[in-house]
């Protein structure tokens, strides 16, 4: 018999800049006459958009010889053929430079005092811009052999950029043999060295006394450029574009030395940035709001897929179109119905029923018999009205959505209370799309597991996927998310630790959904904390608790208001724990005594923080964004 | 042709391996191999040596093997951070071992804060006495119970500053016995910041991806967290084979899959260099340099043997456009290490 073999898993997580062939990027027209203008810009969009991309069309490797490492796609190069009339100059913030620039910055400022700090890093920028135009003026003299028609010229533009870049004559490097190469090496070595004394802690005044430093809101760079227009006739009508990617890596007094740098630039250079989230730093070192005048904003989110908060009602749409793009690597038809797939979501009232007669607990016994006997038409509200958890005074509330909420609450709150959440199979899309609250990472994720079951589903078309199968996937993509807990690494201690803190969450999440609980609102497995109800010794516990809460929320803790923070369960986490999912959209529950929970939860367990800070430390760098297709 | 070191089980009694003196190498590195039980007494004689005071019983090893004033000045440095009986012993011990073979000065060194690096790197240095300068002196460092960073940024700055003196790197493998289901003890515990190695910063140009060399140890949630927070393009990952222990690179591996699973390192792409061997370390990461330069900046990450984290030193100290970056700890681990069955002698000239 022939083995059909299976191909790889199209629902692997991977960055789209890693996939150069696959970037499709939409640009509007507007935003094209404000990217090729002298306009300062800012791309904003989700990971894996594109941002990088469209940085490199200008960077000037790519530009003028073709050789850039980061390859741009086709369709940029549409919309942005390449003519020799720009020459980009590309600084990418990294993670580890940012936290190295804040350790230096803030081991010398004094209290809000950023302005040394910002000095320091505006002369580094200048620096390290100008060289980098520098390298391109020289290899563009090279390789374009335009080196001739300059040559007279040449000696006069070093004179002024050396000026220009060290006006403090005392503290002026040797140019010892008046070449462009030798000025070039210079400018490295400076910001090279300057860099290597923010590492190393130097303090500003030891900086100050060594390096020609400019100040924070003087943009060299701009002379620089202009220095080079006047000198050298053939780059008479170059724009020089400064290419910064991902700038919301950089710290808040790092943003205001740039928006000084935008603020105060004009032509030949012009800032062309990117960043994932918003631009939320909006003043400059003197204070001074940027405007849309100043800096032109432009979203790669305009295709609905990619936008970073995505309400409910998109999730349907975005996860069909995810499914279908990455199932088209592999089959030729792709529009599937993930309802079909997956299966339609069920009742889960009559779910609930499939359970009760399953079991064998006589307590249960007696409830599916004396609600058979009570003539109620739903289980839920005979058991609301047992329980008198709500009263029913007309038949209006009966129907209203609050009291709806009070059903699905109190389907869960059954289950807890008989200990029967495990012969409750709820395994549908809707479940699938309610554990990835949202997040396309965790969607991927759990189709990833089940690769091989919906590859054959789609091959034979026998759908929807068998529950038990997804269930599987779910408990594996959830067990991911934990992923520390289940590593070997974890010595015995830990891993006890980490049971106990288990069982802790399990206690007080099944609390929440208890009858007590549900009396008081519908709304559970979600808490708002209200950090002016926190005694000052406790506040400590409160900050501990508003981090680690972290690894229980799915997406961030919200802030309703400034005092309170409303934090869920992760639905991922919800079948490690055994616990029903939830959404985390709708529902919260107001503790009035945050300490008796916060006891609950932390107790004095050093071990178990410490093992939730790791987590927190890994998840917290590893979900926040994510790359679609 | 460089003659690599290879770990025979029948190397004699201080079996000396050279590299050849070849133009292409910057340092000539020997290494030199001993089995603890049957050491012997170590017959030259020094101008200065370091040793560092721990909790580690591995780390009197040396101490042990030394004749009557055969080293002209010593220091012991002792970190306050972590004091514990065990550690107070063993300084009783080194400095009654340290006074009998010092034959003019003996000195101590009290560092207060065990994380403050760039400080206690400067007064370290400041206590190296203007003997060292003299032409053919020979000086030594006992890195067998220091936190990795201190050994290799001493390499860099003695090398630096004091170029003449023939520098001996003293180490005693240590035999990590596991603990029931605590499994192999760590070193270090959590993650507070992450760093650049003092001097070893790089000069990285800032419009290229980078490259990221990992030597893997036995700490995996390091290594994973590392990727994960700065997801250079390209990675690639050395381990120890052969350990220092049969079966401790396959437990690397184990420790370090989450990692290598999210990388997508194969076993075939590991690339395996001896536990105790710098030099075939040095010599990888020199050609991968190569390969890569053009097209990445490149960032060295010791996560596991000090030789070869000392390797990737000596790598980045010749190709000063490599940086190393350093996982600073919330706390260093008091494991009381004992001595498995190798010693080894670095000389670094």
């Amino acid at each position: 018999m022939l083995i059909k073999s299976i191909p790889p898993s199209p629902f692997v997580d991977n960055r789209k800049e890693r996939e150069p062939s696959a970037t499709k990027i939409f640009v509007n027209y507007l935003d094209y006459i404000h990217w090729t203008s002298y306009k300062n810009c800012l791309i904003q969009g989700s990971r894996g958009t594109g941002k990088s991309s469209i940085l490199s069309i200008f960077y000037y490797e790519t530009r003028w010889f073709n050789e850039s490492i980061i390859v741009p796609s086709n369709e940029l190069e549409k919309h942005f053929p390449k003519k020799q009339d720009i020459i980009g100059v590309l600084y990418k913030c990294e993670e580890l430079e940012r936290s190295l620039w804040e350790r230096w910055s803030k081991s010398y400022r004094k209290e809000s005092e950023n302005f040394d700090s910002q000095i320091v890093f505006a002369s580094f920028m200048n620096y390290y811009y100008i060289e980098k135009i520098v390298s391109a003026i020289i290899q563009i003299r090279e390789k374009k052999e335009w080196v001739i028609s300059d040559e007279d010229n040449i000696p006069l533009l070093i004179s002024e950029l050396y000026q220009a870049c060290y006006p403090n004559l005392k503290l002026q490097p040797y140019l010892y043999d008046h070449s462009l190469i030798t000025l070039r090496n210079l400018l490295e070595d400076t910001h090279s060295s300057l860099r290597q004394q923010i590492y190393s802690l130097t303090s500003y005044n030891v900086i100050n006394e060594n390096f020609t430093i400019h100040t924070a809101s003087s943009c060299v760079i701009e002379r620089i450029c202009t220095i080079v227009r006047n000198r050298l006739p053939k780059f008479k009508d170059i724009k020089f574009f400064l290419l910064i990617d991902d700038v919301d890596r950089l710290e808040q007094w790092q943003l205001e030395v740039i928006n000084s740098f935008i603020t105060s630039s004009k032509e030949p250079c012009s800032f062309k940035m990117s960043c994932t989230g918003d631009y939320k730093t909006k003043v400059n070192t003197n204070n001074r709001t940027i405007s849309t005048t100043d800096l032109h904003i432009s979203k790669l989110n305009d295709e609905s897929e990619t936008e970073n908060k995505i309400s409910n009602s998109k999730i349907d749409e975005l996860f069909n179109a995810i499914f279908n793009i990455r199932l088209s690597k592999i089959f030729d038809k792709n529009n599937y119905d993930l309802k079909i797939v997956f299966g339609e979501n069920p009742i889960i009232e009559s779910l609930l029923i499939d359970a009760l007669k399953k079991s064998i607990n006589p307590e249960l016994k007696k409830l599916r018999a004396d609600f058979e006997k009570s003539g109620y038409d739903r289980i839920t509200d005979y058991w609301i009205d047992k329980n008198e958890i709500i009263d029913i005074n007309a038949d209006d509330h009966v129907k209203s959505k609050k009291y709806d909420q009070y059903r699905v609450s109190s389907v869960f709150s059954i289950l807890t209370s008989f200990d029967i959440e495990k012969s409750f199979n709820y395994h549908s899309y809707d479940m699938i799309k309610m554990i990835s609250s949202g997040s396309p990472r965790h969607f991927l994720r759990i189709c990833d597991k089940m690769w091989n079951e919906i590859y054959t589903a789609i091959d034979n078309n026998t759908f929807p996927i068998k529950k038990e199968i997804q269930s599987k996937a779910i408990t594996s993509a959830s067990e991911d998310v934990f992923q520390n807990i289940e590593d070997d690494n974890f010595d015995g201690t830990i891993q006890n630790s980490c049971k106990r803190m288990c069982e802790r969450l399990n206690e007080v999440f099944k609390k929440l959904i208890s009858i007590e609980s549900l009396k008081i609102t519908p709304e559970c497995l979600s808490l708002q904390i209200d950090e002016s109800k926190f005694q000052p010794k406790d506040k400590e516990t409160y900050y501990k608790i508003i981090d680690w809460l972290l690894i229980i929320e799915g997406i961030k803790t919200r802030k309703i208001s400034d005092n309170v923070n409303k934090i869920a369960l992760n639905p991922m986490l919800a079948p490690k724990f055994c616990l029903p999912f939830r959404s985390p959209f709708s529902y919260s529950y107001t503790i009035k005594e945050p300490i008796v929970l916060l006891n609950l939860l932390i107790s004095e367990d050093e071990i178990a923080n410490k093992l939730i800070e790791r987590i927190y430390f890994d998840r917290i760098k590893n979900d926040q964004s994510l790359t679609l297709f | 042709m460089i003659n690599h070191l290879h770990f025979s089980k029948n190397m004699k009694n201080w079996d000396t391996i050279n590299i050849s003196n070849e133009a292409d190498i910057f340092f000539e590195i020997t290494a030199k191999r001993h089995d603890c039980i049957d050491a012997g007494i170590i017959e030259e004689c020094f101008d200065y040596g370091i040793f560092f005071n721990s909790s580690e019983l591995r780390t009197l090893e040396y101490a042990k093997l030394f004749k009557k004033d055969s080293i002209g000045q010593t220091l012991l440095i002792d970190f306050k951070n972590d004091n514990c009986e065990l550690k107070i012993q063993n300084f009783t011990k080194n400095k009654e071992y340290l006074n009998s073979f010092t034959k003019t000065l003996y000195e101590e060194l009290l560092i207060e804060d065990i994380f403050d690096y760039e400080k206690n790197l400067i007064d370290i240095i400041n206590h190296i006495p203007s003997v060292v300068f003299k032409i053919n002196a020979k000086c030594f460092i006992d890195i067998t119970g220091i936190p990795l960073i201190y050994s290799v940024a001493l390499v860099r700055y003695l090398k630096l500053l004091f170029p003449s003196p023939t520098l001996y790197l003293l180490n005693v493998s240590g035999k990590y016995e596991e603990d029931g289901k605590k499994g192999i003890p760590q070193f270090s515990d959590g993650q507070k910041e992450n760093i650049y190695i003092p001097g070893y910063y790089g000069k990285p140009d800032f419009a290229k991806p980078w490259l990221y060399i990992l030597l893997l140890g036995f700490e995996g949630n390091r290594s994973l967290s590392i990727y994960k927070m700065n997801e250079p393009d390209y990675v690639k990952a050395i381990v120890a084979e052969p350990g220092y222990q049969n079966e401790y690179c396959s437990k690397a591996i184990e420790i370090n899959k989450r990692f290598l699973s999210e990388a997508k390192i194969t076993e075939s792409d590991l690339i395996k260099i001896g536990a105790g061997d710098p030099i075939t370390v040095y010599d990888k990461i020199l050609e991968l340099y190569e390969d890569y330069k053009d097209r990445a900046n490149i960032c060295l990450v010791p996560l596991g043997t000090k030789p070869h984290a000392i390797g990737a030193g000596l790598a980045a100290l010749k190709q000063k456009r490599m940086a190393i970056m350093y996982q600073v700890p919330k706390s260093y681990s008091m494991n009381e290490t004992k001595a498995a069955k190798d010693m080894w002698i670095y000389i670094i000239k």
